[in-house]
């Protein structure tokens, strides 16, 4: 916990920290770009969810919309990285004692786990459901834990803000 | 002007509930940003593909059909919210000039939209966006990101 402290004064002292957190106007842009890549993001992850629990986009076969959907989630992810990033590097040592900003992080690994795991065993036999409303259960799950923890990535991301 | 319609709103026993609860008001927040995730990424999408980006290889009227269809839920969620959000304290949001922004961007982004989805149909089958389409496109999405930067912005200005 020494090391991390170190590491985040560190960041603090640091030139990118003072360009970043030194205008208001920089940071604005940087947190606007935040909710608009956030957008992209959680709305292209949750539409898939919503196909995998058959409640959208039924017409569409399942890998098909993964295709077309993941360049816009993968786009977006990044701006989020890089602004977050950013926003971090600006205000390290108030984010690294923000245990609801620590939690968010967690959130966030743990949906991409979700996300891997889902890729890597239940998509291998996708061919076998993908034009089919419904899906395996094991697709169902993935799905509202996907839609759960992104919801709760983005409420965490709220509540930062209060425990300044 | 507004000075009677602020006060009966904010005498309101729900104004009372969302001003005085400890959750409340963070809940309905929450809500409000969540809900505006799907408002902007399904408005996005329609803009972006004015464009010629397509997130899906989708004529312009999918795309069209697509928010006529679902903008509703997020939109009447966020107004909803918004309304019970702004009844706690009228007098200060009314007041505050990054909320009057957001709302006058709001207003500008919906008028736009209800005009331009019902004639999108006519971009339909063209293998690229004229320029002044892909305009009407990007202006939208500088109008979604200054009701983003100016709700933002309300927290710092009261």
């Amino acid at each position: 916990m020494d090391q991390l402290s170190a590491v985040c004064r560190a960041i603090d002292v640091s030139a990118l920290s003072n360009a970043v957190s030194g205008f208001n106007q920089t940071w604005a842009l940087i947190q606007t770009l935040h909710l608009a890549a956030m957008s992209v993001l959680v709305a292209s992850i949750t539409t898939f969810d919503l196909r995998l629990l058959g409640l959208a986009m039924k017409r569409v076969s399942v890998s098909r919309l993964a295709d077309r959907l993941l360049p816009a989630t993968w786009s977006a992810f990044a701006v989020m990285m890089a602004t977050g990033g950013l926003m971090f590097v600006g205000q390290a040592p108030k984010y690294c004692v923000n245990w609801i900003f620590l939690t968010k992080v967690v959130l966030i690994v743990l949906a991409g786990l979700n996300m891997a795991i889902f890729h890597f065993t239940v998509y291998r036999s996708v061919s076998k459901w993908d034009e089919t409303a419904t899906t395996p259960l094991s697709a169902k799950l993935v799905g509202t834990f996907s839609v759960l923890l992104w919801a709760s990535v983005v409420v965490a991301g709220r509540w930062i803000g209060f425990i300044a | 002007m507004f000075a009677h319609l602020w006060q009966w709103l904010y005498d309101l026993q729900i104004s009372a509930t969302v001003r005085e609860s400890s959750w409340v008001f963070p809940t309905l927040e929450c809500i409000h940003l969540y809900s505006m995730v799907f408002l902007i990424g399904l408005v996005a999408a329609f803009d972006l593909r004015l464009m010629g980006i397509a997130l899906e290889p989708q004529p312009v009227s999918y795309f069209s059909r697509l928010v006529r269809r679902w903008v509703w839920i997020p939109l009447g969620v966020n107004t909803v919210t918004g309304t019970l959000l702004f009844a706690s304290k009228p007098m200060e949001y009314s007041g505050n000039l990054a909320f009057v922004m957001k709302m006058l961007f709001l207003f500008v982004g919906v008028t736009y939209h209800a005009v331009i989805l019902r004639k999108a149909d006519r971009w339909d089958g063209l293998a690229k966006m004229p320029t002044g389409v892909s305009v009407l496109g990007g202006f939208s999405l500088l109008l979604w990101l200054g009701v983003l930067a100016s709700s933002r912005w309300i927290a710092y200005v009261l």
